[in-house]
């Protein structure tokens, strides 16, 4: 806990999403500092992610898969129109 | 055994399917290897900031974040591009040109040693033939 300590602080300008989001990691009596010093330890992990996803499952019709599709289908586009104006220079 | 994660079932993961999450969480109890490309990382995370939904866009960044952080990233370096390259040639000869993102991911998980890459589109990861594809 760094709440309480006589550290010297510094404003910051944050987005509000991202307010949204601290707010949403706060955990009881953390302070904003508190909640980022502690994503700034803690070390990513796999099981970590998979019990947020699962905590936080999409609802709603499934739109990232199509776009990813779609994403997929324009880069490939993108690169094959490319080879073939290489392939039809002298 | 190491998996690579295509762009398909990270959007699974990213979206909290469960019989994903629940084959991801058995893969890594198992002891197995999971990463991903830098290709998926660049499909997936534009996937993700083209939704136009906000609160869905931030929910879906706030996930994926934590994957990208979590999963070893294979970048697409100088033996995969080789590879890659070698291998659409071979490929557009027979007339079965292979799709760029694809290959990409193909030829950087086989040149990491991968022993398969995890993927709905099997179809044409098998057209490739350097990697062998499962389905989740």
């Amino acid at each position: 806990m760094h709440s309480g300590s006589t550290v010297a602080s510094k404003n910051l300008a944050i987005r509000e999403d991202v307010v949204r989001r601290l707010d949403q990691a706060k955990r009881p009596g953390e302070s904003y500092s508190d909640v980022i010093a502690r994503h700034l330890d803690e070390k990513p992990t796999l099981d970590a992610a998979l019990a947020y996803a699962r905590a936080h499952p999409s609802t709603g019709k499934d739109t990232l898969t199509p776009r990813l599709r779609e994403i997929r289908r324009q880069t490939d586009e993108s690169f094959e129109a490319r080879r073939k104006r290489f392939e039809a220079m002298p | 055994m190491k998996r690579c994660l295509d762009s398909t079932f990270l959007s699974d993961l990213v979206r909290g399917v469960p019989a994903a999450l629940d084959a991801a969480e058995r893969w890594a109890r198992d002891g197995d290897e999971l990463t991903i490309t830098s290709v998926s990382r660049y499909e997936v995370l534009l996937g993700i900031e083209l939704e136009r939904s906000e609160s869905r866009r931030e929910q879906w960044r706030a996930v994926w974040e934590r994957f990208a952080a979590s999963l070893p990233l294979i970048p697409l370096e100088g033996t995969a591009a080789a590879l890659a390259a070698t291998r659409q040639a071979a490929l557009i000869r027979k007339g079965r040109r292979a799709a760029v993102p694809d290959l990409f991911i193909a030829a950087a998980a086989a040149s990491q040693g991968c022993d398969v890459v995890v993927t709905d589109d099997r179809d044409d990861f098998d057209r490739i033939g350097l990697v062998k594809a499962v389905r989740p």
